[in-house]
């Protein structure tokens, strides 16, 4: 990838028990044996659990990365060594060049205030204190005035959507306006990164899909470097540029929503991606032939399939001319491509190549 | 202390010229307290604790005391094994001995008895002038609370307490509540002992306070601490407080201090206690979101964890005054003046009349501090409350 790394993970895991030192000398021995399940072979022999088994992750600057994963496959720890809200066993958290394990925990504690913003699941605002006061807190840490860092709330306040709710307690609004503030306590910060937890996954879908807008609008506006968790498949491939797919602690696959949807890595992933809505997630650009010529109908190469399909349905025996962004044409689109591609994979075919 | 008499209207007039100077009076003592009397103490303590030769290093005082009272518990300790010893290897054994559990014989039980209360005399003949010269300043200001509650002329006390009691529970039947119990102190002729009583609780509660809640602090933040502390809180909580005042009384006299130590240690576990619960109690996402945006521990203690605990430790005050009243007639045993000591009297006469007009005193002041402090607990709670 051409972008510049912000955020790189190197050989990361993290044993959680009694001693988690000597289970690791197991794990590193274990390794070369190639034991079938690491993680059930280390709880059941040695009573550790393996919560994160060497992570190697480069999240890309000013982009937004999906860290997704079901419960227990270790997502909300990873991003927690981020911050190093928990301490790895062994391994390397680059930031920015630095090595942020290397770090003493009153330099950590000055980094969180300046570079690393978090947003929560369950909110985790401070019921004692005001809309504005909740968005102010982490410049209130940082010794700032009180009436300075409530003006720079404010602004973000209002960004969200709450203007007006300033002084109301975080137990007189609704799930969804909880996790503004939540969000715009972390953007108040300024922080070149963004780390969501799980951010909308205690919302209901409506306000989810609106909160996923609110983001998708503000990153478009503050190309923040944006670590965001998620258990939702959708989710992820809605708004994220990069996805890495986690499973019992382990790095299953990493890249675009394109490349997960077309090319899964593994039966896991193919399970899990069976159900998407391909026809949402697919661009023009997969799934077109690459070099073709083809009719009047004119398809930017990031529109996805579904739309595409409304604007081709005039002729639907016709082929559609894909151009990329400066109108040079770079392929054709058929409707037999696109069906092929947008169908659900039967059970045989799931693992495999979709329309290859 | 009250000689005012008003006989004219210019009597006014002069009673208004004198509050400078009691206000005066009140802060002089509290301030030589603070600056004289308890860096005084303090000094003394160390010196006590280091030796007369404070700057060649222990060759007096308490090391000293140490290594006699070492040597002397150990003689004991050390008989006690020879005595069993002897015991086990001269006794007849037989069948009857699976009916007679081996209890230790009396010259054994001597030994033992004696192994505490010899150092113990040793200890308390040394240094209990020390011990009753250094608690000087907290009597005196004990004193000099009274003699302000005394010299305050009954509508302004009143007014002041129901003053107070508005601006804890913002409720008028609490204030109705508190005018009552004050008017029934005033009947039955109870002001002087009631403010004897209040000027012992406010001590006794500060006291309380200023230890309990910094303990729970430390609690919370530690497990050791915790378990060092909690089976300490157990037996405050649960020795008969007569065991506890025999040394005390030996140590301090029959004195308000000894009632002071007697209300504070039955008293003090429920607010160290609540402290501890209330901020373990917190929930974990808050912390750790204060976490993740960089704080102090001392940001997030009276940031985070201090508010989120404040209703539980508000509970711990509360229970702690409620016991602290409830230890009045205790104190008065020991030599604290007050409502408990009227009781106490009342008791000895077997009055029943006069023992419930000073009960039901010491009840009623209770009900009213009970019903504003746990308004006040509900009003800093009014942010929790859904509002839509």
């Amino acid at each position: 990838m051409s972008e510049n790394i912000k955020v790189s993970v190197k050989n990361l895991y993290k044993v959680f028990g009694p001693n988690p030192l000597d289970a690791m000398e197991h794990v590193t021995s274990a390794e070369g044996s190639s034991q079938p399940n690491l993680k059930q072979w280390l709880l059941r022999e040695h009573g550790h659990v393996l919560g994160l088994n060497n992570i190697n992750i480069d999240m890309p600057e000013k982009k937004l990365q999906v860290i997704m994963g079901l419960s227990g496959s270790g997502k909300s720890t990873l991003i927690r060594h981020i911050n190093r809200l928990i301490e790895p066993t062994v391994g390397q958290v680059v930031i920015d060049g630095q090595d942020v394990l290397q770090m003493s925990m009153d330099d950590m504690r000055r980094f969180r205030q300046n570079n690393l913003a978090m947003v929560f699941q369950k909110f985790a605002l401070l019921p004692h204190q005001t809309v504005i006061d909740n968005t102010a807190y982490g410049l209130l840490l940082q010794g700032i005035p009180r009436s300075e860092a409530r003006k720079r709330a404010q602004r973000w306040v209002e960004r969200v959507g709450l203007g007006g709710f300033e002084k109301q307690y975080p137990s007189q609004l609704s799930g969804g306006q909880q996790q503004r503030v939540g969000l715009a306590r972390a953007l108040t910060m300024d922080t070149d990164i963004l780390l969501m937890d799980e951010a909308f996954s205690a919302l209901d879908p409506l306000i989810r899909t609106d909160m996923q807008d609110v983001l998708l609008d503000l990153q478009e506006e503050l190309n923040k470097t944006i670590i965001f968790i998620t258990h939702d498949l959708d989710e992820a491939l809605r708004i994220g540029d990069d996805i890495a797919i986690l499973r019992d602690g382990a790095l299953v696959q990493q890249g675009s929503p394109q490349s997960i949807i077309l090319d899964p890595a593994d039966e896991y992933v193919s399970d899990f991606i069976m159900d998407v809505n391909r026809g949402r997630v697919l661009y023009a650009r997969s799934v077109m032939d690459e070099g073709a010529t083809g009719g009047e109908v004119q398809i930017p190469e990031t529109m996805v399939l579904e739309e595409a399909l409304q604007l081709m349905k005039g002729d639907p025996s016709a082929a559609a001319t894909v151009v990329d962004k400066s109108g040079k044409p770079i392929g054709a689109l058929n409707f037999r491509k696109m069906i092929d591609a947008m169908k659900r994979p039967g059970k045989e075919t799931a693992s495999g190549n979709v329309y290859g | 202390m009250n000689e005012l008499k008003f006989s004219s209207i210019s009597d006014i007039g002069i009673f208004f010229l004198t509050i400078p100077g009691h206000l005066f009076n009140l802060l002089k003592s509290l301030v030589t307290f603070a600056v004289i009397d308890l860096p005084l103490f303090m000094w003394g303590v160390l010196q006590w604790l280091w030796g007369d030769n404070f700057f060649d290093g222990p060759v007096g005082g308490f090391p000293v005391i140490v290594y006699k009272f070492g040597t002397l518990l150990w003689t004991k300790v050390w008989s006690l094994f020879v005595g069993a010893w002897q015991y086990l290897t001269h006794t007849q054994w037989s069948w009857n001995s699976l009916y007679e559990f081996p209890n230790l014989p009396d010259k054994i039980r001597t030994e033992f008895i004696d192994g505490i209360n010899q150092p113990f005399a040793f200890f308390a003949g040394g240094y209990s002038l020390d011990i009753k010269g250094g608690v000087r300043p907290l009597i005196n200001s004990m004193n000099d609370l009274r003699d302000f509650i005394d010299f305050l002329p009954w509508p302004i006390f009143f007014a002041l307490v129901l003053l107070g009691v508005w601006a804890l529970a913002r409720k008028w039947s609490v204030v109705v509540l508190g005018a009552v119990a004050l008017s029934y102190i005033g009947f039955f002729n109870l002001m002087e002992p009631a403010s004897q009583t209040l000027s012992l609780m406010v001590l006794s509660i500060v006291i309380c306070v200023v230890i309990g809640i910094p303990l729970g602090i430390l609690m919370s933040r530690s497990d050791a601490v915790e378990a060092a502390v909690k089976p300490v809180l157990d037996i405050m909580q649960t020795m008969p407080s007569f065991v506890y005042l025999i040394p005390v009384l030996i140590l301090f006299g029959v004195s308000p201090v000894a009632g002071l130590i007697a209300v504070f240690i039955y008293a003090a576990p429920p607010v160290v206690r609540l402290t501890n619960l209330g901020i373990r109690l917190v929930p974990f996402d808050v912390v750790e979101a204060s976490h993740a945006f960089g704080s102090t521990y001392i940001q997030r203690l009276f940031g985070v964890l201090i508010p989120l605990a404040l209703p539980n430790i508000f509970a711990g005050i509360n229970q702690t005054i409620m016991m602290a009243l409830a230890m009045v007639v205790i104190a008065a045993l020991v030599g604290a003046p007050g409502l408990g000591a009227d009781v106490l009297s009342a008791q000895g006469n077997v009055n029943l009349a006069r023992g419930l007009i000073s009960g039901t005193a010491i009840a009623l002041i209770a009900i009213v501090i009970d019903r504003s402090l746990h308004l006040l607990g509900e009003r800093m709670q009014e942010h929790r409350k859904v509002g839509h």
